[in-house]
């Protein structure tokens, strides 16, 4: 922390949460914080801010930076690179080159119990980030064993346990239901309904896993609600099952991660088309519902993810021969696929998923209802961000970019249809402000309001070169202290990890504390943090 | 001679998490020595930091003996100083590189696998708790030929062969390989069980080498720490960048290090190596008289207080107490040859 107050003069600033549109202003920096006021006496270092922009610095809230599925992907990368650097980057570059480009904030977005604790460690050690974790809690056995038996409160007491002693942001839940019937039977390879019971169980279905779930996070008071990777991802027609999900959760909070990968309908032969215009109508219409768009790019990429059995399919499907996998299984608690992707242009179904993604950000009314994220590198490296701003401020870029694609998805989609160009405002809504209030965390990142961290980027606009402006900022702080110069990072500076402040309910604990530590091989005395690492965490609350 | 780190009773611990396999041992007294002779800690410390400083290229071997926080700072130490990561096995088996696709389980999800497959495993080498009672275990030679007739009988659709007709009766089985178990061995079991994953799921497991200790957490923090896999043997920072390298390119070639610091238990045999003029720092729970500076710390074996990588990778506390957690005597050390490397002599 920069330990004397800064001063940036005369730039114009951006910050969404505060609702004054582009204002030239200054702004003041004391001990970390934004600041209205400077104590008497202290004379502030000056930053000439005039005609640049000044805005909150990014967050990504949904990407892949540290568990145990993306260091796999670090052994199995060999040659894949991303703009010089490898696709998925050690845990030091991840944290400059994100820092660089602007982002200081990022999430990991999926890790099982037990590997909670290595994430941390890999975060620990991602410099210039503030991070927090996302747990992977339902397809976890215990889990489904206390549903089974309608325990409510000894799942909640379960749920609660897990957040704490993982040190988590929030609850992750992927593809409900589905891993853990693809691990009790075989040829259950998918979802059908969200009416299929899991097999061996007479009342546990994706329904009542997201039902419960849903109401464990209102119950828990979580700053983020349930974060949720639903039934069929990446299958044509699986807009319908997704808003069948949300209707299923009756009003409650929820968190779509990815929302691109269920924007599909499909054609009378089962082919995809795009439902992007259909699903914005829908969350329009449910406001309880936040999503990330989880954008794809032409180019390589790395699939990382919870669901084993859509993994063990795509790789079935895609290349079992030629490309290398890996699925673990841990301790029927959760589990990870790996495996290299590329999305081609020439391919319709890529160029397609490109499409949609550009269509959801640009159709949605209430851009803070849907942010930007890539699901880095499930959708490609996170340093594609600048592009994707960049084609969402132009359409002239879109169209250059729909013309090279495959034409199926000019056909089967209303890009090219769309006029829209968003404003700065807009872009700085959907890579800082949204993604900040949607974890919950916005009383300390993605504004520039008093009492919020001080991690901005300072830039000059270029209105021609939007893509320039937000990978290359002239200034990136970070806590008050300046980080990366135009491009470069300058100083190194340890992340702070987030998380949330969990209730735990002490009456419910017995019977989820017997299940848990009794009766697997690992359990929350083996692999949960101390006492003091919570404590050296960053606790976050739920705004009301 | 003096010790700065004083040793506690904390350091007599479960190891639970390398499948109850290796007992404790002694406890060691932390001691240090130059040329086989006894001096004091810091000055010790001092000698090895002098070494680095001067050296050239600098290697770091073994590796698995260390806990998580050890190998984080050994990582730092190879790249300040340009040096590589040899973690053992010193010489691997190229092998390791063609196998296609690893699917994996734990211990838990063997633990409810109805039928349980040993590849030249015996019943009396398993990990506690298999097979459970109400388990079967069957035992299987570990021949290369034997497990390539399952799958070309699985491929030519042979049902009534005996092994696939056992196969489809079970939901779920687990494989488990011999660590000894050559790495062609290894690779079509796991292309059998990618082969029959709709009929039954299939677990195929290496069991760990007692010896292997920390071995995942090392492919872990070198992973995390330089994207980089040390599938090839393991990782230079030469030219400033991390990236994958092998033993060979290392000790043979034009990289020849002056000086390694090696961590495994065993003493590796430099002058068989044609490395006459190696100098060695050696970390060890024994003392190496050959070593220009031996440490005697106690290792993983001997229950450090620390975290270790269960054997699917998964992080696991070395204490019994997670509420207590603190660097451990070689993190300690390990730290200060570090810090003394970048001291400017006086």
């Amino acid at each position: 922390m920069n330990s004397r107050p800064l001063l940036i003069q005369g730039g114009k600033v951006i910050d969404p949460i505060s609702h004054a549109g582009i204002v030239e202003r200054d702004v003041l920096v004391h001990e970390g914080k934004i600041v209205a006021t400077l104590p008497d006496g202290l004379s502030p270092e000056v930053i000439n801010a005039t005609g640049m922009l000044v805005m909150p610095a990014g967050v990504d809230m949904h990407t892949h930076i540290a568990s145990t599925g993306v260091n796999l992907a670090r052994q199995m990368q060999s040659g894949v690179t991303f703009a010089g650097q490898p696709l998925v980057p050690s845990t030091f570059d991840t944290g400059r080159l994100y820092s660089a480009m602007g982002y200081t904030t990022a999430i990991e977005a999926a890790v099982s119990p037990s590997d909670a604790r290595m994430a941390h460690l890999q975060l620990e050690d991602t410099p210039n980030l503030d991070s927090g974790i996302l747990t992977l809690i339902d397809n976890n056995e215990t889990l489904i064993e206390l549903i089974e038996k309608k325990d409510y409160p000894a799942a909640r007491a379960f749920v609660a346990q897990m957040l704490h002693c993982t040190g988590a942001l929030g609850m992750k839940v992927v593809n409900p239901a589905g891993v853990a019937s693809w691990r009790r039977d075989p040829a259950c390879s998918q979802i059908q309904t969200l009416d299929q019971l899991i097999p061996g169980c007479s009342y546990v279905t994706p329904r009542r896993i997201l039902q419960t779930l849903t109401q464990i996070s209102e119950d828990l008071n979580l700053p983020h609600p349930t974060h949720i990777h639903g039934n069929r991802l990446g299958e044509p027609g699986n807009a319908q099952i997704l808003m069948e999900s949300i209707r299923a959760m009756e009003g409650r909070r929820a968190h779509i991660a990815h929302l691109q990968f269920y924007g599909y309908g499909a054609t009378k032969k089962g082919q995809y088309t795009s439902a992007a215009q259909e699903l914005c109508a829908f969350l329009e219409a449910h406001p309880n519902v936040t999503a990330d768009v989880g954008m794809v790019m032409f180019g390589d990429a790395f699939t990382i993810t919870a669901d084993t059995p859509l993994e063990y399919g795509l790789w079935q499907r895609t290349g079992s021969v030629a490309r290398p996998a890996v699925f673990i299984e841990s301790e029927c608690e959760a589990g990870v696929g790996v495996m290299p992707a590329s999305y081609d242009r020439t391919n319709r179904v890529h160029s397609l998923q490109w499409a949609i993604g550009l269509e959801l950000l640009l159709l949605a009314k209430n851009p803070w209802q849907i942010c930007l994220s890539i699901d880095h590198p499930n959708g490609g490296s996170f340093l594609h961000y600048p592009t994707i701003i960049a084609m969402l401020m132009n359409k002239a870029l879109r169209d250059e970019a729909l013309a090279k694609a495959h034409p199926w998805a000019r056909k089967h989609s209303s890009l090219a249809q769309i006029d829209r160009e968003m404003t700065l405002e807009e872009i700085a809504i959907i890579t800082r402000a949204a993604p900040a209030r949607m974890l919950g965390i916005d009383a300390i990142k993605g504004s520039l309001m008093p009492d919020t961290d001080a991690d901005l980027t300072i830039c000059t606009f270029a209105s021609e070169d939007s893509d320039t402006l937000f990978r290359v900022p002239d200034m990136v702080i970070r806590g008050g202290t300046l980080i990366a110069k135009c491009g470069k990072v300058v100083q190194e500076l340890p992340g702070r990890r987030l998380r949330a402040k969990i209730t735990v309910f002490q009456d419910d604990l017995k019977a989820s504390e017997h299940r848990s530590v009794s009766d697997r091989s690992i359990c929350p005395t083996q692999f949960g943090l101390t006492t003091g690492e919570i404590a050296q965490m960053r606790q976050i609350t739920r705004k009301h | 001679m003096s010790s700065p780190l004083q040793p506690s009773e904390d350091w007599q611990q479960d190891l639970a998490c390398i499948l109850g396999g290796v007992p404790l041992q002694a406890q060691v007294r932390p001691r240090a020595f130059v040329m086989g002779s006894p001096v004091a800690w810091e000055d010790a410390v001092t000698q090895a930091g002098d070494l680095l400083r001067q050296s050239t290229r600098p290697a770091m071997l073994g590796l698995h003996t260390l806990t998580i926080e050890s190998l984080r700072v050994i990582v730092t130490l190879a790249r300040e100083h340009q040096g590589c990561l040899l973690p053992r096995p010193f010489l691997d088996s190229p092998l390791r590189l063609t196998q296609p696709i690893t699917l994996t389980a734990t211990l838990g999800h063997l633990l409810h696998c109805p039928l349980l497959l040993g590849i030249g495993v015996k019943a009396s080498q398993l990990p506690y708790h298999l097979p459970a009672k109400d388990q079967r275990f069957e035992r299987l030679p570990d021949s290369l030929e034997m497990v390539l007739e399952l799958r070309q009988a699985l491929k030519a659709g042979h049902e009534d062969h005996p092994f696939i007709r056992l196969l489809s009766q079970q939901p779920r089985t687990g494989v488990l390989l011999g660590w000894w178990c050559e790495e062609r061995v290894a690779s079509q079991w796991h292309r059998l069980a990618a082969d029959l994953q709709h009929r039954t799921r299939m677990a195929v497991v290496s069991l760990p080498d007692p010896e292997a200790l920390n071995f995942k957490g090392v492919e872990a923090v070198i992973a995390w720490q330089t994207a980089c896999s040390i599938a090839t043997g393991g990782v230079s920072f030469f030219s400033g960048k991390p990236v994958s390298c092998s033993p060979w390119d290392v000790m043979l070639t034009q990289h020849r290090p002056g000086v390694v610091v090696d961590t495994s238990r065993t003493t590796t045999d430099f002058r068989g190596l044609g490395l006459e003029e190696t100098r060695v720092i050696r970390i060890a729970s024994s003392m190496d008289p050959t070593a220009a500076v031996s440490f005697v710390v106690p290792d993983l074996a001997i229950g450090t207080r620390g975290r270790v990588m269960r054997f699917d990778g998964q992080v696991l506390w070395l204490c019994a107490d997670p509420s207590q957690g603190q660097p451990d005597l070689t993190t300690l050390l390990l730290q200060e040859i570090y810090d003394a490397s970048r001291r400017t002599r006086v």
